[in-house]
């Protein structure tokens, strides 16, 4: 234990000396810092942005709700007739104004990933005749898209692995070339033992820089709030701890082989272009091209004419009529409560009707867009065994919230909340009741909520579970290796 | 004696299993890479092209109706799909493919990329990703040994006592490395860039092949760029060790580092408005903006004033088409200083990114090579004013037919009902066309990344024969 301790020391100083690796360790260093600050401030821009929206939507409201309160106390010929007739008495107009809408706050670890944030639209809005729409565009700078997000999960997934093989490709080649490993290991030392105690002090430094920039950026910004988050975190930590571990042990099989530096350079570095970029790359082109998804342009061109079928076309008053009583019927097979009830407005059944129809058209062409969206998912996952920085950015990707499980998961909410809102205001439009004041309080209000941790956890399970069977495998293959070596 | 030097050189190359395998990678990535580019804009612009043409139809199409409500249905403007983005298709995924032409300015809508799967975006196989990244990792690994490995072996201190004049002995050294690359690289760039400038599409956007011949030249500046640092970085190492980590290194932090930390400081310096600060704003000021109501009666006394009349029904003019327009400019104005803010944003990053160009030499060509593909976001930002120009068009022409034959006595409130209108009057309004800007103007856009590559091609040959000059036998 204690010639241990003293081997230890004696690695230690040696890489004390080294410069270049505490260049690299630095530099590491620095990205880190770098990417966390990114990733902060972006995820607080998302916070602002939420925050915002849901005030002014409030705002809204509220304004709404005051100005009928005075009209209904406002001496007569002091509101306009539009007013009264068009404006916040009416149901219908108070769905347009303070309409439905619907916005995914950001994810609980959104600073570790931003993923697809930044392209997925994270507000919709439903008015009562139409389907959800997003309604407020990403407006980042489309290069900045292109080259993807500088966060800690990319300085985590590709830096990381390089820092790892950078400080641990020439463990002993250079020794071996210039002839002084023989002499080492004439002392009673074995080679593995010797590699082992250079990787383990190696990895000691990177582990030290991560946590120390990790812990210190954390403790300043608080961003892990909640027992839920912290186990997201801890366990997002065991998957970088496995990753790191997985590419150490590629080092150490390397090194193992006895080739010269270079020759193990070009190894090392050759096997994360494959794993990190060359895989990834493939398992996406395959995907698109064996589950390409319908045609975006397509959907408009299907959303432009279902919409002037249904809405415009009308070659002959007849045949007006007998579309407009199709997409009644429909609508009372679709709401029975409807059929029966009297004295509601047929020309606003009839805009419900056509409404609800159009989004039941393109809601079954938008389920082909999610089918194979799912199949594409599921085939990169699959390719996710060939590569560990596959597995570990799957499980990072569910485990930040950042996923497209709970992009859906929130459209699928939406969807219902809409429906709530349609609940909330058919009615009283269909009847033609006015709005009091207090029903603006009554009006329908979206809350996201989170998706079960269960749910979170087993997700990212699968691929961690992957990544720890790939970083045991690839450690103890090494492990052996190194003993057949003797 | 250069070709001697590099006959054996090219011998030893072809021989190598790194050669061998980075060709066979190159060309694996290659030809997918040219492929999926082909195929996705072929796709995209039959796509685009055949509903651009549903759209003007169901235009042309619409029942006998108002102006007005004609102009609620709009029409949708396809993004035009320019021939080099098979090449390099630069921020396609990233902007929307279409926008609607209609009362009040969109932004365009439905980005390639929310359709996408989840995986980090890095690493995605494009032509340009293969150019700008694979090909100078490539040749790195075949140049840096050139000679620190002729040095180790001892070969370097005997060919030089055979004579052998050092300038002689570098020429033929790198052509002996370059041209087994060149052997693979430039027919497959060749073929490519003829059967780009044979296709139809070619004449169809004008400049393209002027385009295409600047590309080349970008790019082989650049592959100049790195063959000569890596040459410089071979001739200066102590080991082949150190120089292989070093090269590996620079690649590593000019293609994969720089553009992302230059794109993240150019958003911290520069921030974009966010989509809600945009419509927001838009929805305030098109508030503030006076009421229709009111605006019907100024304009109304006006013309009244105007035609010296005292009734409504005596002007020659339908005041409310005359409010509509006016309302319209009003919105438009509004609409696109907003949008203007936003692409103004964009264009001031693109020139933080041309000028970081001198970290890195890939950003100047990156910036460059989607500039002259059409792909970048100065050209989307002129497609989007091309369509902005083409709805104000669009409502202009309608509010022109409500002003001059619609009943001036009739109120604003039955303007979708009382006022009907065929096939002639849409029939005024031309289908969208999209002109290629020159390419003066474009270059003139980009001249700092063209300066920048050829200081870093000047600076970078200028290292290389310092480190050649001084390159130790022994």
């Amino acid at each position: 234990m204690k010639d241990g301790l003293r081997m230890l020391g004696l690695e230690w100083r040696l890489l004390r000396a080294d410069a270049a690796a505490w260049v690299a360790v630095l530099l590491f260093a620095a990205a880190l810092s770098y990417s966390y600050f990114n990733g902060y401030v972006r995820w607080g821009r998302q916070h602002a942005g939420t925050d915002n929206l849901t005030r002014q939507w409030e705002e809204n409201r509220v304004q709404k709700q005051q100005r009928l309160q005075w009209i209904s106390g406002a001496p007569a010929g002091a509101v306009t007739h539009t007013e009264l007739d068009w404006g916040p008495r009416q149901p219908q107009w108070a769905a347009v104004w303070v309409g439905a809408t619907a916005i995914l706050p950001p994810a609980p670890l959104g600073w570790l990933l931003i993923g697809r944030s930044d392209v997925q639209p994270s507000v919709h809005i439903a008015t009562v005749w139409r389907g959800t729409e997003p309604t407020v565009p990403t407006t980042e700078n489309p290069v900045k898209l292109l080259i993807g997000p500088f966060d800690p999960a990319f300085v985590l997934l590709y830096l990381f692995p390089l820092l790892i093989l950078g400080l641990t490709f020439n463990l002993v080649a250079t020794e071996r070339e210039d002839g002084t490993l023989r002499l080492l290991l004439s002392q009673p030392v074995s080679l593995r033992a010797l590699l082992l105690r250079r990787a383990v002090v190696r990895g000691a430094v990177i582990g030290a820089a991560g946590i120390v920039i990790g812990g210190v950026s954390l403790a300043a910004t608080h961003p892990v709030q909640g027992e839920a988050s912290v186990l997201r975190l801890a366990m997002c930590l065991a998957g970088v701890a496995l990753y790191g571990l997985f590419w150490m042990g590629l080092a150490f099989w390397v090194n193992v082989w006895g080739r010269s530096p270079a020759a193990n350079a070009l190894v090392v570095f050759g096997a994360w272009i494959a794993l990190a970029l060359v895989i990834p790359a493939l398992a996406a082109v395959t995907s698109t091209f064996l589950f390409p998804v319908p045609s975006r342009a397509g959907f408009i061109d299907f959303e432009r004419a279902t919409r002037l079928e249904l809405y415009n076309a009308t070659p002959t008053p007849e045949e007006k009529e007998a579309r407009d009583a199709a997409l009644l019927a429909a609508l009372f097979s679709r709401h029975p409560e409807l059929r029966n009830t009297a004295g509601l407005n047929r020309g606003r059944l009839l805009n419900a009707a056509q409404g609800e129809e159009h989004e039941l058209r393109l809601a079954a062409l938008e389920r082909q867009f999610q089918e194979q969206r799912i199949r594409q998912r599921a085939l990169v996952r699959a390719f996710g065994i060939l590569s560990p920085t596959m597995l570990l950015e799957d499980g990072l990707t569910a485990l930040s919230g950042n996923s497209d499980e709970r992009h859906d998961d929130y459209l699928f909410q939406a969807e219902s909340f809409f429906h709530d809102s349609k609940r909330f205001f058919w009615p009283l439009i269909f009847r033609g009741t006015l709005f009091n004041a207090v029903d603006y309080d009554r009006i329908p209000r979206f809350v996201y909520r989170e998706e079960p941790l269960r749910s979170v956890t087993a997700r990212a399970l699968l691929p961690l579970g992957a990544l720890t069977a790939a970083a045991l495998c690839m450690a103890a293959f090494a492990w052996f290796r190194g003993r057949a070596t003797l | 004696m250069i070709g001697l030097i590099a006959r054996r050189e090219i011998l030893e190359t072809v021989r190598d299993g790194r050669f061998r395998w980075s060709v066979v990678a190159l060309g694996f990535l290659t030809a997918i890479s040219f492929y999926t580019g082909w195929h996705e804009y072929r796709l995209r612009k039959v796509q685009y092209e055949t509903i651009q043409q549903s759209e003007r139809q169901r235009w042309l199409d619409q029942r006998e109706r108002s102006p007005h409500t004609a102009v609620h249905q709009g029409v949708y403007v396809f993004r035009p799909q320019l021939l080099l983005s098979s090449v390099d298709p630069g921020i396609e995924q990233y902007v929307g493919m279409a926008t609607h032409a209609e009362e009040g300015q969109n932004l365009f809508k439905w980005k390639p990329a929310e359709d996408t799967r989840a995986l980090h975006r890095f690493g995605e196989i494009t032509a340009a990703a293969t150019l700008q990244i694979v090909i100078p990792l490539v040749i790195a690994l075949l140049v840096y040994p050139v000679f620190i490995a002729e040095r180790e072996q001892g070969t370097l201190r005997l060919t030089m006592a055979l004579g052998v004049r050092t300038s002689d002995f570098i020429c033929g050294k790198l052509l002996g490395v370059l041209a087994p690359l060149a052997a693979v690289v430039v027919p497959a760039t060749a073929i490519g860039a003829v059967a780009l400038c044979l296709s139809s599409d070619a004449s169809y956007w004008p400049g393209s092949v002027e385009r295409l011949l600047w590309m080349i030249a970008a790019y082989i500046a650049y592959f100049g760029v790195v063959a000569a640092v890596s040459i410089a970085v071979s001739a200066r190492s102590s080991s082949s060790r150190l120089a292989l980590v070093t090269l590996l290194a620079l690649w590593f932090g000019t293609t994969v580092l720089a553009p992302q930390i230059a794109t993240e400081t150019a958003e911290l310096l520069i921030p974009t408005p966010s989509g809600a600060d945009v419509i927001t704003a838009i929805a305030r000021d098109n508030l503030q903006q006076k009421v229709r109501d009111d605006n019907l009666r100024d304009i109304e006394n006006r013309l009244l004033k105007q035609y010296g009349v005292h009734e409504l029904r005596e002007l020659p003019v339908s005041p409310v088409g005359i409010v509509m327009q006016s309302g319209e400019e009003s919105s438009a104005r509004i609409s696109n200083y907003h949008f203007g803010r936003l692409y103004g944003a964009w264009e001031r990053q693109t020139d933080f990114l041309q000028h970081a160009g001198v970290l890195s030499p890939l950003l100047s060509l990156q910036v460059l090579s989607m500039g002259l593909a059409g792909t970048d976001p100065a050209q989307h930002a002129d497609i989007a004013h091309a369509a902005e120009r083409y709805r104000e068009e669009l409502v202009r022409i309608m509010n022109d037919d409500i002003t001059r034959f619609r009943d001036p006595t009739l109120p604003i409130t039955t303007l979708a009902d009382d006022f009907h209108r065929g096939r002639d009057v849409w029939e005024r309004v031309p289908p969208f066309r999209y002109h290629l800007p020159p390419l003066t103007g474009l270059l003139e856009r980009y001249r700092a990344s063209l300066y920048i590559l050829g200081l870093w091609l000047a600076g970078s040959a200028i290292a290389a024969a310092l480190a050649v000059r001084r390159v130790r036998v022994d």
